[in-house]
């Protein structure tokens, strides 16, 4: 995607924006200036704290889900008796939605941090696991066997081509399940919690009925779904530039 | 340089071993095609000397050293057909590759580099260094596979049909730079190929592969190999004419 691109498409959603709220012409509804002078005014203080809460409970589990599912999915990959052994499980757990384990979850972990890093792991996880052990099942083999005859033992083949090879894999499933995140995460932070861009927009503006603040939250959340999402962009040209050749 | 001595391999599962009690020699310096029909075991009896297969019984020995069920054997490299290059690395990367697997977390020194640079630029690809392999035509990427083959200073050479995904013009081309480098550097080569005509041209000595059971060996000699001009002369078509019989009466049930 150009930058420019992207400059004409958020612009076009601002003016989107601006047009509705003068035609509707009620609280409900503030326009964009007015929001982000809001975002401005509030960033510093509970805005940003929340931000940060939300923002490091989704790059931890992010963290977490990738460090487990990609040792797991390569093992798999490499290996069919661990792979007869998991995929029925993956093959049933994968399409049930996660977060309807959300109040189980809260019930078991309490509030806190910790509920909502687990429930986000667990839709990463799954993710990331069935790509990184396809990936790792659909090398060629002559790739293997060359690399192999060059001498290269578990170790070498592990980082000269297993890992390169299911990178961008990795890196593809987390931007189309980074969206999901957030939104599990909004879901989540809305109750049993005092921290938090859900809690923020729920309990601290919704109900307050401050809707400038609370559209300050939204863009807030959308800010931190878009930045994860470019920041994986980011990622893949940086660790595959020869994905992007021209 | 290769000694194989009763080798029995049979691959899981199937009642009909490729090899079975199959001895065979190669001197140094020596350079050999393997052909036969689809199926008849040359690429695996490459895989086995390289140490990529493990025979069921028997030895094999590269340099003097036992290959047999050691893993990869050190003196051997071999370039594939093709698929063989990383497509993630550049062509710098690929060549080296041989030397950095064998050290996976240390730094690759200047030094290692030496021979993967004399190499790439002695192939004519120095200046794709920085390429990729999907940027490269086949004929560059069978180059860097040789690169990459030859940095390692193999005594044995082995290629599995390695210009055959690549266009007419660039397998003439590629034939020619394998009989120069033989001629150049003395390496051991095994070469397997489906072309009669590349086994003659490329072959001092071609070895002909039965469909399985392999049990005896049928050796064709052939003193016209390495000089590409004999592609024209009325010996080289009766050296394919011979090897073509050879093959069919193989092909007899």
């Amino acid at each position: 995607m150009r930058r420019s691109d992207t400059a004409i498409a958020s612009l076009a959603l601002l003016i989107v924006w601006q047009a509705a709220a003068l035609l509707l012409h009620n609280p409900i509804l503030p326009g964009p200036l007015q929001v982000l002078l809001a975002v401005v005014r509030l960033a510093p203080g509970a805005l940003g704290r929340h931000f940060v809460a939300s923002a490091a409970r989704v790059l931890l589990s992010t963290a977490i889900a990738v460090g487990l599912a990609t040792p797991l999915g390569l093992a798999a990959g490499q290996s069919a008796g661990l792979n007869r052994l998991i995929s029925p499980i993956v093959y049933v757990l994968y399409p049930i939605p996660k977060i309807v384990f959300l109040p189980i979850i809260v019930l078991l972990l309490g509030i806190g941090d910790l509920p909502k890093v687990v429930i986000i792991t667990l839709i990463l996880f799954f993710q990331v696991l069935v790509v990184v052990r396809d990936q790792a099942a659909s090398i060629r083999p002559e790739l293997l066997l060359s690399v192999r005859s060059l001498g290269a033992g578990r170790l070498a083949m592990l980082r000269f081509v297993y890992l390169p090879a299911t990178l961008p894999a990795v890196l593809t499933s987390l931007r189309l399940s980074v969206g999901t995140a957030v939104a599990v995460l909004f879901f989540a932070e809305s109750f049993a919690t005092t921290s938090g861009l859900g809690y923020y927009i729920f309990v601290e503006t919704w109900t307050r009925l401050a809707y400038v603040d609370m559209y300050a939250g939204v863009v807030a959340m959308s800010v931190l779904g878009l930045g994860l999402y470019f920041a994986i962009d980011g990622l893949e040209r940086l660790l595959c530039p020869y994905l992007f050749l021209e | 340089m290769i000694e194989v001595s009763n080798l029995v391999f049979a691959y899981p599962g199937q009642s009909t071993p490729v090899f079975d009690g199959f001895s065979w020699r190669v001197e140094r310096g020596e350079a050999w095609t393997v052909i036969g029909p689809s199926g008849c075991g040359k690429t695996t009896l490459l895989y086995l000397l390289a140490g990529l297969r493990r025979p069921d019984s028997g030895r094999i020995s590269v340099g003097g050293a036992d290959v047999a069920g050691r893993g990869p054997c050190a003196d051997a490299a071999l370039v594939l057909q093709d698929y063989g290059l990383l497509p993630w690395a550049t062509v710098w990367d690929n060549a080296r590759l041989g030397l950095r697997v064998r050290r996976p977390y240390g730094r690759a020194g200047d030094g290692l580099g030496a021979q993967a640079q004399f190499w790439l630029e002695r192939l004519g690809i120095a200046e794709l260094r920085s390429k990729y392999p999907s940027q490269l035509s086949g004929g560059q990427r069978q180059r860097v596979a040789l690169a990459r083959a030859l940095a390692m200073d193999p005594a044995v050479l082995l290629l599995d049909e390695p210009f055959s995904a690549v266009d007419a013009l660039a397998r003439e081309d590629l034939e020619r730079l394998v009989m120069r480098l033989w001629a150049d550097t003395g390496v051991t080569t095994v070469l397997v190929t489906h072309s009669i005509e590349e086994a003659v041209l490329l072959g001092q000595r071609i070895l002909v592969l039965n469909r399985p059971p392999n049990r005896s060996v049928t050796i064709v000699e052939n003193h016209m190999a390495g000089d590409i001009s004999f592609r024209a002369h009325s010996e080289f078509v009766a050296k394919c004419l011979e090897l073509r019989e050879q093959l069919s009466d193989v092909l007899q049930p």
